[in-house]
């Protein structure tokens, strides 16, 4: 088994095949049923593709971002926190991830968890409205957004507006089917890029099949 | 920076964001797998009991009939008495732990049986207290699981009645969207009042079910009044207006 290093504190665990692996903040203790390693006295955790998003745009070839120690990160449609307890890991102690979730029953899950990863700042509300959270939200630099909602772009980008430093990141999931059934997943994307386009430069379009069917990460870069 | 403050605020906004549609909707939910776990049980323990006594078997294929018929004694001697057919069996004999153990399975399935009659009355008790007149228009379990579809009775008051009529119906309005007819009715179709009606008259009938669910939602949402007598005397002369074609 050897570690080759993405970026600060995620991993592939080359071993007979990749993993995916995040360095624990946190300790040991599984978050949603995710193995843990022990290389060198130091804990991993394992980010399954399946189960995140974002864990599986890295399967599909994404080789770096920025996001670091220390880092404030927005996190819309955190659901009950599976790719929260990871983007924890990465920013660390001294980071922070303000996590917006609108149903009660994720968000149970969500603040269970924030009791003990202590960077983790669960906000039980509706990204449509940020005015209601913006004055406990300070400026962040990366906006991650998962909210499989119609308006999704209209929420992403009205977040950013507010949230998101100039030249920063915002990691949008588009899920196609929520936008219209009807129509290409393709003609979507296209769609929804020409909304981003006037605020953001688009750096990269991922398709996430097949961890994930009909989605497709877009990684932005707001402009100064 | 901590973050305590967050929690409280969060726990606290969940606290109050938590109501009894929540719980209506699981309990509906509970209800709904305890009945698939019994029609599974139930084929299995027929099954086998068809292995048994193939006769008895043969006239106990309705759930009710085989649990009740069974439920003290699974012998053939007092279950040929009790269905009044000949003992003389073509089944397979079995030793008394084998017919031991069908028993006591019979009487799991007893069990299982009642306690969906015990969640059922109480979701029945909940709907009655909370939402009077959507129980006076639906009957309890319609308007319960009319509540699960919406999601809660706030989303349900915010429906048109035109898509509170084909709620559970999402199948047929997704086949719609391409080439078929939109469908009449979903959840409503089990109305007692529906059956009351020709077929060509249930289209009409869940229009009229359905504006008034709507009228009642409203109702117990917003001024949380008992007024299903009014409701129900409009209703009723609606529904006479359709069935009488005028």
């Amino acid at each position: 088994m050897e570690l080759k290093r993405i970026i600060d504190r995620v991993y592939w665990l080359l071993d007979r095949r990749r993993t995916l692996v995040t360095l624990s903040a946190y300790g040991g203790k599984s978050v949603y049923g995710e193995k843990i390693f022990n290389f060198n006295d130091k804990i991993y955790r394992e980010w399954i593709p399946y189960r995140s998003k974002f864990a599986a745009a890295f399967y599909k070839g994404l080789n770096g971002i920025d996001m670091k120690d220390s880092y404030k990160v927005l996190y819309l449609g955190a659901s009950s926190g599976t790719t929260v307890s990871h983007v924890s890991d990465i920013i660390g102690f001294n980071g922070q991830v303000y996590a917006v979730e609108i149903a009660e029953e994720m968000a149970v899950n969500l603040i269970l968890l924030a009791e003990w990863r202590k960077n983790i700042f669960p906000i039980v509300g509706d990204a449509r409205k940020p005015e209601n959270y913006s004055g406990s939200v300070p400026k962040c630099d990366l906006l991650y957004q998962d909210v499989a909602q119609r308006d999704q772009t209209d929420i992403f980008i009205k977040n950013a507006d507010l949230f998101l430093k100039g030249g920063k990141i915002g990691v949008f999931a588009v899920k196609t089917r929520s936008i219209d059934v009807s129509l290409d997943p393709r003609e979507v994307i296209r769609n929804e890029v020409k909304k981003l386009r006037s605020k953001f430069d688009i750096i990269r379009e991922i398709n996430l099949y097949p961890y994930q069917k009909d989605h497709s990460l877009l990684i932005l870069r707001k402009k100064e | 920076m901590d973050n305590r403050e967050f929690i409280e605020k969060a726990r606290k906004k969940i606290k109050e964001g938590l109501s009894v549609d929540d719980l209506i909707r699981k309990l509906i939910a509970f209800s709904d797998s305890l009945e698939k776990g019994e029609n599974t049980i139930f084929e299995q323990l027929n099954d086998l009991y068809f292995l048994y006594y193939p006769e008895a078997a043969d006239k106990l294929k309705e759930r009710d009939n085989f649990i009740a018929a069974l439920k003290e004694s699974c012998d053939r001697k007092s279950t040929s008495d009790k269905l009044a057919i000949p003992i003389e069996s073509m089944g397979l004999d079995l030793d008394d732990e084998e017919i031991q153990l069908l028993s006591l399975s019979v009487n799991e399935l007893s069990n299982l049986s009642d306690l969906r009659k015990v969640v059922n009355d109480r979701l029945n008790d909940i709907i009655k207290k909370i939402y009077p007149n959507l129980n006076a228009v639906l009957g309890s379990e319609i308007a319960a699981r009319i509540i699960y579809l919406a999601g809660s009775s706030y989303l349900l008051m915010l429906m048109p009645s035109s898509k509170i009529q084909v709620l559970g119906a999402e199948k047929a309005m997704f086949a719609a969207r391409k080439k078929k007819a939109t469908p009449k009715y979903g959840v409503i179709y089990n109305h007692e009042l529906m059956l009351s009606v020709s077929d060509k008259l249930k289209g009409k009938m869940a229009k009229v079910i359905a504006a008034y669910t709507s009228l009642a939602i409203k109702t117990d949402v917003l001024s949380k009044e008992d007024k299903s007598s009014i409701i129900m005397e409009k209703m009723l002369k609606d529904i006479n207006r359709v069935k009488n074609g005028t």
